[in-house]
């Protein structure tokens, strides 16, 4: 999945939007399954990839019940090709491939079985691929997140969110650097540099970076090329004041500043008790709740995703 | 200033070449808030972030800012046909030109109602966005703007809200109070001296 001579020559499908946060809690899944109804409102057909392995409730956003075929069958013997698994969720446009409930960890996932999922997922028939990733900064997670087109960070307004997407973001970082370094034969020498980075005066990963265009000379447009389009689109959801709102610009500025990435503030969310009396009804929120001011948050979210545009300032 | 110096100030800034005056003035000071020592979202990445990195972003911050102001100026000044600015883009201090040095330096000025509300213009914030924080009702503001001593509330309250106000706007909360309230104590003693 890191090979970099053949990322930009492949043929893709559908794109591929992920969206992953670190912490749990954060309406990851509610905005993804609403993301991608109005996606199919407008015609465009789109597969979800519950990809929450262990803790995959997607299909619950449907009103749908326990599916029979999840990823499951893709890493096991039965090794069922990957299209074969999604099944419809009742909306027009829209299907399902539902992450596994119970039998396999995502341990036991071998690299070349994330290869080939990830090889199947670039040659879906659609036109937009939404996946749903889990808490956490497992290298799954992380390896998925690094194939999308579109890598979503979803943060809700409160400390502990803010603190595990820093660190989810910074994993993401790291992993594709170390993949980098390793593709390109660099891997230990930037190892021996990074453990001395204290006595080079370096604090964080940017500096590091920094450090390594000017000390590998044959690396630094390597690394350039590998990490331009190492972009991350920031979300906040739950949002109850203007503080909240710009909440997303200073993660921006963060992100910038201290990893050197560079960050896309795509939209927010207000919070809406109809968000959580529609999971309750277990009516999709994005088919029943249309004159809802969240709902046209996400409206104008998957616009700005569509078109790489920025939230507009209320005042500029 | 050549565009090359503006656009890396403005980067400073975050903002994109087109930036306008206003976009400028928000940046400024949400970036300047974000890196004050207290903001709760630097906790997180404490590790990443050393004192002295802080101290050096907010200050190239306070630089950009500056020199960007003083750019506009010279701008708007061209634009009306006046005289063109010095060279070196040192920002004109002479009456007549634009809000920006009416209302600075702080110290040397007395903060009634209209000043209030300059600075607030100049920092692009309308009325129901300083009522989204400070839960201050907009016409509770504007009588304050307006200095329409008559509608405001007793001294106590007023106090409340004029600290509230001028941390809003990133004032000297003590200045502003202590300023105001003088120029409503002057006008009570003319128009209900039997209240003193």
């Amino acid at each position: 999945m890191e090979k970099p001579k053949d990322s930009a020559a492949k043929p893709r499908e559908g794109q591929i939007w992920a969206m992953a946060g670190g912490k749990g809690g954060t309406g990851k899944t509610f905005l993804l399954s609403s993301m991608g109804i109005h996606l199919a409102k407008k015609q465009n057909s789109v597969i979800l990839v519950d990809f929450d392995l262990g803790g995959a409730n997607l299909h619950s956003f449907f009103n749908l019940a326990k599916p029979s075929q999840t990823l499951t069958r893709f890493f096991d013997k039965t090794g069922a090709p990957l299209g074969d698994l999604a099944m419809p969720t009742g909306v027009d446009n829209i299907s399902l491939i539902s992450g596994d409930l119970e039998s396999i960890s995502s341990d036991n996932i071998t690299f070349s079985q994330k290869l080939k999922l990830f090889r199947q997922m670039m040659k879906l028939h659609t036109q937009y691929i939404l996946i749903d990733l889990g808490a956490g900064c497992h290298n799954n997670t992380l390896d998925t997140f690094l194939i999308a087109d579109k890598m979503i960070t979803l943060v809700i307004p409160e400390i502990t969110a803010v603190e595990n997407m820093y660190h989810f973001i910074k994993s993401v970082l790291y992993r594709k650097l170390k993949m980098t370094l390793k593709a390109y034969g660099f891997k230990d020498t930037a190892r021996q540099l990074w453990q001395k980075r204290e006595s080079l005066g370096l604090t964080n990963i940017k500096e590091f970076i920094d450090y390594l265009r000017g000390q590998l000379v044959d690396l630094a447009p390597l690394l350039d090329k590998e990490l331009a389009g190492f972009k991350v689109y920031i979300v906040v959801n739950m949002t109850r004041d203007n503080q909240d709102i710009l909440l997303g610009a200073s993660l921006k500025s963060l992100l910038h500043k201290f990893l050197g990435v560079q960050a896309i503030y795509a939209g927010y969310v207000e919070h809406d008790d109809a968000v959580w009396r529609s999971i309750r009804e277990r009516r999709p929120f994005m088919l029943n709740y249309l004159a809802n001011r969240s709902s046209k948050e996400i409206e104008i979210l998957v616009e700005n995703l569509i078109q790489n545009k920025e939230v507009q300032w209320l005042w500029s | 200033m050549s565009d090359r110096n503006r656009e890396s100030d403005l980067e400073v800034l975050e903002l994109g070449p087109q930036a306008s005056l206003t976009e400028v003035k928000n940046a400024y000071l949400r970036l300047k808030r974000l890196y004050a020592g207290d903001s709760a979202l630097l906790s997180p990445i404490a590790q990443d972030l050393s004192e002295e990195k802080r101290l050096r972003i907010l200050l190239e911050v306070e630089e950009a800012y500056r020199r960007l102001l003083a750019s506009f100026h010279d701008e708007a000044h061209r634009s009306e046909g006046g005289g063109g600015p010095a060279p070196g883009g040192r920002p004109p201090t002479a009456a007549g030109a634009s809000r920006q040095e009416k209302i600075s330096p702080a110290e040397e000025l007395t903060f009634s109602g209209p000043v209030l509300k300059r600075v607030r213009e100049s920092l692009g914030l309308p009325l129901h966005l300083i009522f989204h924080t400070t839960k201050i009702r907009v016409e509770q503001l504007e009588a304050i703007e307006e200095e329409n001593f008559a509608k405001l509330p007793d001294e106590a309250y007023l106090k409340v809200h004029l600290m509230a106000y001028a941390g809003h706007l990133s004032l000297n909360p003590k200045k502003i109070v202590q300023d105001y309230l003088k120029r409503y104590a002057d006008w009570k003693k003319i128009h209900r001296p039997e209240e003193e």
